[in-house]
This record gives structure tokens, sequence and C-alpha cells, in this order.
């Protein structure tokens, strides 16, 4: 059975866990071991992209479900001669949000901690003047919680340019359900996944088709699926976060289904059928158009894989902010995960087609509106004509 | 003999246009214009494969195999996506592709939802001049000041949910075709169906020919150009050289035309491979094809999916010069047979091996 409990446990386990985009090699660990205990096949890439195998009845076509375990985070940039430190943001987020956050540094030799502040000129009292710095990552200095006064100071400690900077989480979970925490985006969704692998394995189920599960690294800089996507796979769902609570006025324990999104629309196909699932097992499925989004589903077109894919997205609030989504939506996603690979392909045969005659259609003909448009001028302005014919025939 | 051989059928490349222009084909909403196409295949006798999600391959066997030549042609348009159901009961939109909503302004469009198919307009979200007077001259052109009025008797939000109508609900628009006695066509959607017609008059053309193409001759007409990724998976592995065929941007600062095959030499990806660039325009000199390059500033095309997905490809880009591209698109017909005519030249010429050394 899907659990809630687990999944808020498997969560917060992640969530300790730093790893920003390119500093992933623990968390990859970590899922490792999960799926080593569940006795689940799992190969990594050379860069830690984690393919898992559920194996099912049959080996083609085969399905993917793609969560990426990398977050937002930071690297430092320079160090200036008081001794703070400029910072460059990994991932698309603002600096905005990045004020008054407690981060941990991993430098070469040792690991800092530090806090990211507004950069107000030495001199000038901090509290004024700080309301006139525009929001930008070149007005955000990270201060070490260590004695370091000069360039030379930082130097000493081993700082230097391209050290990894992770948020603290910092999560709390509600007794009602919510849970806030920074990189909620995408360890959420990562949680509700392995939950459903944890229900298919204790089941004893086996899927129709062989299913991968893809663990992925690079998802935030837009390059999550190299390498990672095998020939037989001819649909792939990708598992992510979408802002869409406030907004959108969608209820928090729904599971929203992308449309599309910045990279253009899904797959029309796939999506009706994850419709269709939904509906079946009474899980709450919105469909949305998800406008500033990216996905690895996307990623996997442009690496050049001839897949069709859809985005699930469990609801929050402030993506790439301060996080919250609700366990009903991660327990509704981990059921929805779990009947998706259960279910038949959206598409069961695979071979390239030589005829048009077993493609899909999309538009029923029966449908089509009629309309009426204008008729030739010319047929209408000979209105002596006409008028001739009908004296005739009223003769 | 030779220029017989090469001149292709103007009345089925016009008929051909005039259809594919009638088939719905916004990115992602794309099945049935790729069912009418491998219909036209067919007839042509020509042999195809689609791929999972509906990019056609079709191969025409060449004297020789190996270092196969592709000819590369989108059929999806761009369009919009119904993003909001409106307290109004009307319809918010985004759109399908790269485009302004002032050329949305007016147009008029299917809806196809989940429930009835609907017809509508889409409008600014000040449209009435009695009621609103200069405001509407200061409304900013935004896909967020556009709405769609439906056709329908739909008053409020609840209206178009019991309708059956979604968020993420395709949206084409009538692509409104005219041909004048002076052989110009104005249309939505000439992007990319003109060039499509064009690549289908070269494929009769070189079907009915007495002799073969001199390598593979494939033909790939992709899906989802408008968004990125038209030629990402579907470039057979044999390919050397790959070809694209586009609407070029005729406009003041551009040398393209509406007559004659325009020549792309750079986009904004970069440069075209010089030396399939240079043999193009050796055939057009050679078969008497008006001709011109031109460089294209805000522009991506299929062979930068193709280049990005890690294919080891020469490419080139020939067009076909067109006013107002992604607005009231305008090209001439007699650059579409240009276009083809200079593809069935392309077809028999020798390939060409690179010279070792630029110069």
């Amino acid at each position: 059975m899907i659990r809630a409990e687990r999944i808020q446990a498997t969560l917060l386990d992640l969530l300790a866990i730093p790893s920003p985009c390119g500093f992933t090699d623990e968390v990859v660990h970590h899922i490792s071991r999960i799926l080593a205990q569940l006795g689940v096949d799992h190969e990594l890439t050379r860069r830690g992209t984690i393919r898992a195998r559920l194996p099912g009845n049959k080996p083609s076509p085969a399905r993917a479900v793609v969560t990426h375990v990398d977050t937002l985070g930071a690297m430092v940039k320079r160090i200036g001669a008081d001794g703070r430190i400029e910072v460059a943001p990994i991932g698309h987020w603002s600096s905005r949000f990045a004020e008054g956050v407690r981060v941990t540094v991993f430098a070469d030799t040792a690991v800092f901690r530090g806090c990211l502040l507004p950069k107000v000129e030495w001199g000038v009292s901090r509290d004024r003047g700080v309301e006139s710095v525009p929001h930008d990552w070149n007005n955000i200095e990270l201060r070490l919680e260590a004695p370091v006064y000069s360039a030379a100071d930082a130097q000493r400690l081993g700082i230097e340019p391209g050290n990894f900077i992770a948020l603290d989480s910092s999560p709390e979970v509600l007794g009602n359900g919510y849970i806030t925490a920074r990189s909620i985006d995408n360890k959420a969704g990562t949680a509700a996944v392995l939950e459903a692998i944890r229900h298919i394995v204790e089941a004893e189920a086996t899927p129709c088709h062989d299913t991968y599960v893809l663990f992925t690294i690079n998802e935030t800089t837009g390059a999550g699926m190299g390498g990672a996507v095998l020939p037989e796979v001819s649909e792939l769902v990708t598992v992510d976060f979408a802002s869409v609570e406030s907004r959108e006025k969608t209820p928090a324990k729904s599971v929203v289904l992308a449309s599309g999104d910045a990279s253009g629309p899904y797959d029309f196909h796939l999506n009706a059928h994850l419709h269709a699932i939904a509906r079946a097992a009474n899980i709450p499925l919105q469909q949305r158009h998800l406008q500033a989004f990216h996905s690895d589903a996307a990623a996997a077109l442009v690496a050049g894989h001839d897949v069709r894919t859809a985005v699930i997205a469990y609801a929050g609030d402030a993506s790439h902010s301060v996080e919250r989504t609700h366990l009903d939506s991660l327990m509704n996603m981990s059921e929805l995960i779990h009947a998706y690979v259960m279910s038949e392909p959206t598409f069961a045969r695979d071979e390239p087609l030589t005829s048009a005659a077993e493609f899909s259609h999309q538009i029923d003909t029966a449908s089509l509106p009629v309309s009426t448009r204008v008729p030739d001028t010319a047929a209408v302005i000979r209105v002596d004509r006409d008028a001739d014919t009908d004296t005739d025939n009223v003769e | 003999m030779w220029n017989d051989e090469l001149t292709p059928d103007a009345e089925y490349l016009r008929e051909r246009l005039l259809e594919m222009l009638a088939i719905p084909s916004p990115t992602g909403f794309t099945d049935e214009l790729s069912h009418y196409v491998c219909a036209e295949l067919t007839r042509l006798q020509i042999p195809h494969e689609l791929t999972r999600r509906g990019t056609i391959v079709a191969r025409l066997a060449g004297d020789r195999s190996g270092c196969a030549r592709a000819v590369v042609n989108h059929l999806d348009t761009i369009g919009a996506v119904v993003t909001a159901l409106k307290a109004n009961g009307r319809l918010g939109i985004a759109p399908l592709g790269t485009w302004s909503s002032r050329f949305a302004e007016g147009g008029r469009v299917t809806i196809y939802s989940h429930g009835e198919v609907l017809r509508g307009q889409v409008l600014p979200v000040l449209a009435s001049g009695h009621a609103f007077n200069e405001q509407i001259d200061q409304l900013p052109v935004s896909w967020d000041t556009v709405e769609v009025r439906l056709n329908a008797p739909f008053a409020n939000r609840a209206d178009l949910e019991q309708a059956g109508i979604t968020t993420g609900a395709f949206v084409n628009f009538d692509s409104d075709p005219e041909i004048s006695q002076h052989g110009f066509i104005t249309a939505r959607h000439l992007d990319n169906k003109a060039g499509a017609s064009a690549l289908l008059a070269a494929l009769k053309l070189l079907a009915r020919a007495p002799r073969r193409p001199e390598v593979d001759f494939i033909a790939v007409f992709t899906v989802t150009e408008e968004v990125g990724t038209g030629a990402s998976a579907s470039l057979p592995a044999d390919v050397a050289e790959m070809v694209g065929i586009d609407i070029g941007p005729v406009a003041p600062g551009q040398n393209a035309r509406e007559t004659g095959v325009t020549l792309c030499a750079q986009d904004t990806s970069g440069p075209f491979d010089r030396h399939l660039l240079s043999q193009f325009k050796r055939l057009c000199r050679e078969h008497d094809i008006d001709h011109q390059v031109d460089l294209f500033r805000y522009y991506y095309s299929d062979a930068n999916s193709a280049v990005l997905a890690g294919r080891d490809v020469r490419d080139a880009l020939l067009t076909f010069g067109t006013d107002a591209t992604h607005g009231y698109e305008r090209t001439h017909l007699s650059s579409l047979t240009s276009l083809a005519r200079l593809l069935a030249a392309y077809a028999f010429s020798p390939q060409v091996e690179a010279p070792q050394r630029a110069g």
C-alpha cells in the first residue's frame, strides 16, 4: 500500500542530503542504496544518472518514469578584497529568494557554513539603503561564519571560485499535510516515485511491459536526459513540481498534467492515456498549461529520442523559492505513477509503420463544425438574371 | 531533355498546397496532416515509414547507397493553446511556436477540446471602439491581452467547463488562402506547407523520372519544428547531407525575394555548410534557376535540432522567400516551382567531395 508516512520519511532523508546540480554523487548513493534494499536492478551512467528496471511481461515497447534528484544551488564566483564572496546561481532562480538562506560551502579540503545576504557598501549602516539594492545576483554576497575579513583569510581557508554552495532545505511538516522547504523540487517527486516502486515490489506485481525509472542529475540545467533513454523506450513520463496552487486555483491534493510548457505541447495521446488512468483510479488530475516550465521530458526530445512525452506534477506553491506542497498531492502522485506503470502502453506495437493505416488520428471528422461563408460576388451581383429567373418561375 | 526532366508539375503543387492548408496541424496536433502526406506518398508509390509520433521518412533508392541525402521539411505550424477559462466565458491563449499576438488578433480559429469542436475569433481584450475609444490603441500587444471569443452561448467559466473545454486544448488558426491572378499566394501557414508542396512536387518528378537519383534521396516530413525538435530523432543513420526546406523572411534589410530560391548561408544557430551551399549555387546557375543568398537573423530550423541531437551531417537550408513570416504570409508560386526544380537537380547531381582545404 502507498503510505503517506513513508513518503514523508523518504522526503526528509532526501532533503538532508545536499545535491545542487553538479554535486549529486551523495544523493545518487542514497537512492541506489534504497533500490538495492528493495531488490530493484539498477545501473548508473558515467555521471550518475540511475536507470532502475522494473521487469515487465514484455521487454518492448518499454516505458520510462523520470524524476530528477538535482536541485538549485549556487557557486562561489569571486572573492572580494574584504573577504565577502560573490556567488552565481546554479539553475534558474531569482536572487530575491537567496537572501537570508543559510548555506553550506564545499571547499576542496573543508566544509563551511554561511549565509547569503544582500551586498551593501562597507561603511554604510546595514539598516539604511538596503531597500534600494536591486534584486540581482551581482548584489548578493556570501558571509562565511568564520573569521574572514580579507581575500587572504578566505584563501587560507581554501575557499576558491567553483566551490559548490548547497542551500539549507529547512523543512517543516505541518500536521495538516502541508510541507514547506527549499528543494521540494524535486525531492518530493523522487520520494513519491520511490514509494510507488516500494508498493510494486511489496505487492510482487509485474508491469505488462518493462519500465525504467530514471533518477536524473541535470534537470536544473536542462540536460538531464543525455545517455539515459534506451531505444526500446516508447513513452516517457516525467514527475516534477508545478507551482499552480494559488495562481491556477488548483486544489492542493491534485496532480497536474501539463498539456504543454515552454518547450511546446506534450504528447496528445499519452496525455489522453494518463487522463483515462487517473479517471479509472479516481485520482484528481487537473490539466494545466505550464508557461514558464522546462522538464527532462523536453530534454529527452532535444537529445534525439523519438518518444512520446508527458509531465505529471504534484501541485504546490512558490517554486524555486520557499516551496510548499501537500502530502495528499504526493500520495495521489504515487498512486498515479503506480497505476501508470501497471497500465497497458499507450500504443502496444512499436515497429515503424510502413503505411499510415494504423497510425493514430486526432480529429473525429463527425465533430467538425459547419460554417457559412460569403457567396461569390460575381454570382450575387447579377441580380437582373436572378430576378428574371424568379419571374419565370412565377409564371 | 535535361530541362524537361526538371520541370515540376505546377498544377499538382498548387492543389497539394491548398489541400494541406485546409488541414489543421499546429505543433502537437499533426496526426491528420501526417495521414494526408502518407496517402500522397502511397499514390506516388514512394515507400515510406512513420516514426512513433508521426514523422514521415520516405526513401527513393539511388544508384548508390550510403552517404544518403535527406531533404527535411516540417509539417507543423504555429498555433496556440488554451491557457485559461476566463470568468467572461472567453479563453486565454498562449502561442505554440514563436510569434506575435499582433498577428493573432482577428484570426478565426477552431478549438479542439475534449468536448465539442468550437469556432471562435481572437480579439484584444478591449475590442469595441464604441466602448473603449483610444484606450484600444494604448493596450499593449501581448498574448495576455488577447482572448478567444467563442461563437457559442458561453457567458462564464462554468459554461466553458460544462462544454468540456480544458486548458491545453489546441487552437488552430484558419489559413484563409488566396491566390491572385499574378501568382501570389497569401495565407497563414505557408510556413511550411508551401515547402511541403514543393517537396511533394519534386518527389512526384523524381518518382516518374526515367532514371534514379545519384544516391538515396530521403524526404523527411517532421512534426515539431516550431518548438525546435523536428529533426532531433528522425534522420536515418546513413544520411550524410541534410537539406532543410523552409520559409525565408522577405523584409527591409533582407536579401530574400518572393521569387526564385533563397539560399540561407547562416541563421541564428550559425553558418550552414559551405560546400553544400556552393553546390546549390552552382546547380542554380547550371539549371537557370533564379536565386539569391541571404542570412537570417532571428531564425532556427530543423537543421539546428539535428546538430544539437548530435548528428554529424553537412547541412543546408533552401527557402521560398515570403513576406511577413509568422504573420500574414505571402509568397509567389514560382518560388515553389523553382524550389522543386532545384531539389530535382540536386537529386540527380553527383555528390561532391569537400576539398581538403577550404579556399
